[in-house]
């Protein structure tokens, strides 16, 4: 609720008989009647309703015109993930202002993608990457392994070190915060691994307040966006409990419209591969997919 | 003989006088005049709501002579899924060789709103009415998707009933557009309803329900109790050929 205070209501005693009127909130301002609320402030009804005009032309969202906003966004264009056939899939790469969801069961390399795509966006185009890690198993020994592997040296290895800005949160309060503090970055790229650990929790929990903590964070995340920041999310699939045995994300319906992209991980057994597939995508076909493989040097 | 006088506020003796645009043929969809009604369109992820909305837009704020209504629109985007890079290829589809003047003539005729929350949302919509004041060529406004905060409202004390929910919200909208006889459009998922069933909302004219089979799209149109159904595809283009099915 967007509360009245001091600069919007200028008197600090009208202020006090509109609390006293038990009218908090700018909504509860708007809605009461001009006449009524002479009474209450001791105002003429020329200053109601300026003071109504001011209020709802500072709390409202700004209007945006259509051309100001294509002439933002042909600017940005995609970040390169720098593993070909993914590229390939996505048509080109990570479009800016898009929230890119990596779902599949545990152990398909949901983390070992992530980690590849970070090393190689940093590699490659120099930029600070944020990591938000939930499940406390960031591993610099395994990014060292990966980075000795494409022959770096230590100078070049601490380098890519630095740009990456590792958040460990343990619960979903953590996140929100954390997610609030990004607001003021230029552009970001944002890796989260993982959100269902954090929404776990919640569930079975009577009232579904795990719902309203996601539904909170996909509206940080919508801000973001508009902000340019590209963000990639893993989300881990579980089996179903009916007889096909299919996988379904963790996180379910309400959460399926937030991601641009959907991408489905299957691990293929005993080959250390996995095939990604587009489950939801504004652009790309549905069921275009592609193989990768896991080894020592990251996901290729 | 008895005689009336009927009073009338300020603001709908402009409305009288002004001349707003007037949408028709929007789509095949909605072929008459849609003034001031409430059209629903209901379906799930991935089911073509957010292009046709594109389409739509597309097909307002381009030019009459171009085949368009030459009308603002407002679009109000509560899940952040709108694509103006979309918008541009569907108006250069329509508009064969459009120049930049053209597209740029164009989309100054869109205003977008960008909102995180509810209780913005409602002084938004106070906004509108502010700016549909001095805006006498805005002919539409959409609201994409009306259920986008419904978790975080629900937990901090507001309306649980899904239906009732929605019908605040747009109920609230309509309040504040009332005197400009606008065409409102309102997007909604399919789960985000509590009576599964045939029968509008007490707020909605006309619903249209949005249905994906393989690679197959429908749409059902439904007012005053008779439904149609048309299939369509949608490729890279955007969407195209409404058929009518029997």
């Amino acid at each position: 609720m967007i509360r009245l205070n001091v600069p919007l209501v200028p008197d600090k005693n009208v202020l006090n008989n509109l609390f006293e009127k038990n009218i908090c909130t700018v909504n509860d301002f708007l809605q009461k009647k001009t006449s009524n609320l002479q009474s209450v402030c001791n105002l003429q009804c020329k200053e109601i309703t300026k003071l109504k005009d001011s209020m709802t032309v500072e709390c409202s969202s700004p209007l945006i015109n259509g051309y100001t906003l294509y002439l933002s966004k042909t600017l940005s264009t995609f970040i390169q993930t720098g593993i070909l056939k993914l590229d390939k899939l996505l048509d080109g790469g990570l479009f800016v202002g898009n929230i890119y969801e990596l779902c599949g069961p545990s152990a398909c390399g949901k983390t070992q993608l992530c980690i590849s795509i970070l090393l190689n966006i940093i590699i490659t185009t120099k930029k600070d990457i944020v990591y938000i890690d939930t499940k406390n198993k960031f591993s610099v020994k395994r990014i060292k392994q990966m980075l000795k592997n494409k022959n770096m040296t230590n100078n070049e290895i601490n380098d890519i070190l630095k740009k990456i800005h590792v958040y460990s949160v343990i619960d979903i309060y953590n996140l929100i915060t954390c997610l609030h503090g990004l607001k003021q970055k230029l552009d970001p790229i944002i890796i989260i691994d993982s959100l269902p650990a954090l929404y776990l929790s919640f569930i079975g929990i009577y009232k579904n307040d795990g719902l309203c903590y996601i539904n909170h964070i996909s509206s940080v995340l919508k801000y973001l966006c508009n902000k340019n920041a590209t963000i990639l999310i893993t989300n881990l699939a579980v089996k179903n409990c009916d007889f096909i045995n299919n996988f379904k994300p963790a996180i379910g319906k309400y959460w399926f419209h937030i991601p641009n992209t959907r991408l489905m991980i299957t691990s293929i057994i005993n080959q250390q591969q996995m095939c990604i597939n587009i489950s939801k995508s504004a652009y790309i076909p549905l069921d275009y997919k592609c193989i990768l493989s896991i080894n020592d040097h990251g996901v290729s | 003989m008895e005689f009336k006088s009927q009073a009338e506020s300020g603001l709908q003796l402009l409305e009288r006088l002004v001349a707003r645009p007037i949408i028709k043929d929007l789509t095949p969809l909605l072929p008459d005049e849609l003034t001031s009604e409430t059209i629903e369109i209901i379906g799930n992820a991935s089911t073509g709501k957010t292009l046709f909305l594109i389409e739509c837009i597309a097909k307002c704020i381009i030019p009459q002579n171009a085949c368009g209504l030459d009308t603002g629109v407002v679009y109000i985007d509560l899940d952040g899924q709108f694509n103006i890079i979309k918008l541009v290829k569907i108006i250069k589809r329509i508009i064969k060789n459009a120049d930049d003047n053209l597209v740029k003539a164009c989309l100054n005729k869109l205003t977008l709103i960008n909102c995180y929350d509810s209780p913005t949302l409602y002084v938004t919509f106070q906004r509108l009415k502010l700016f549909l004041t001095e805006q006498s060529q805005v002919g539409l406004v959409i609201l994409d998707s009306v259920s986008a905060n419904y978790w975080q409202d629900s937990v901090s004390g507001g309306e649980k009933y899904m239906d009732t929910y929605v019908e605040k919200i747009i109920s609230s909208l309509k309040l504040c557009l009332e005197d400009f006889k606008v065409p409102i459009m309102f997007t909604r998922q399919s789960y985000f309803q509590s009576k599964q069933g045939d029968s509008l909302l007490d707020c909605v004219n006309r619903r249209i329900l949005f249905k994906r089979l393989g690679s197959d799209f429908f749409a059902t149109v439904t007012r005053r109790n008779v439904n149609l159904c048309y299939k369509f595809n949608i490729n890279e283009l955007g969407i195209s050929e409404f058929n009518l099915q029997g």
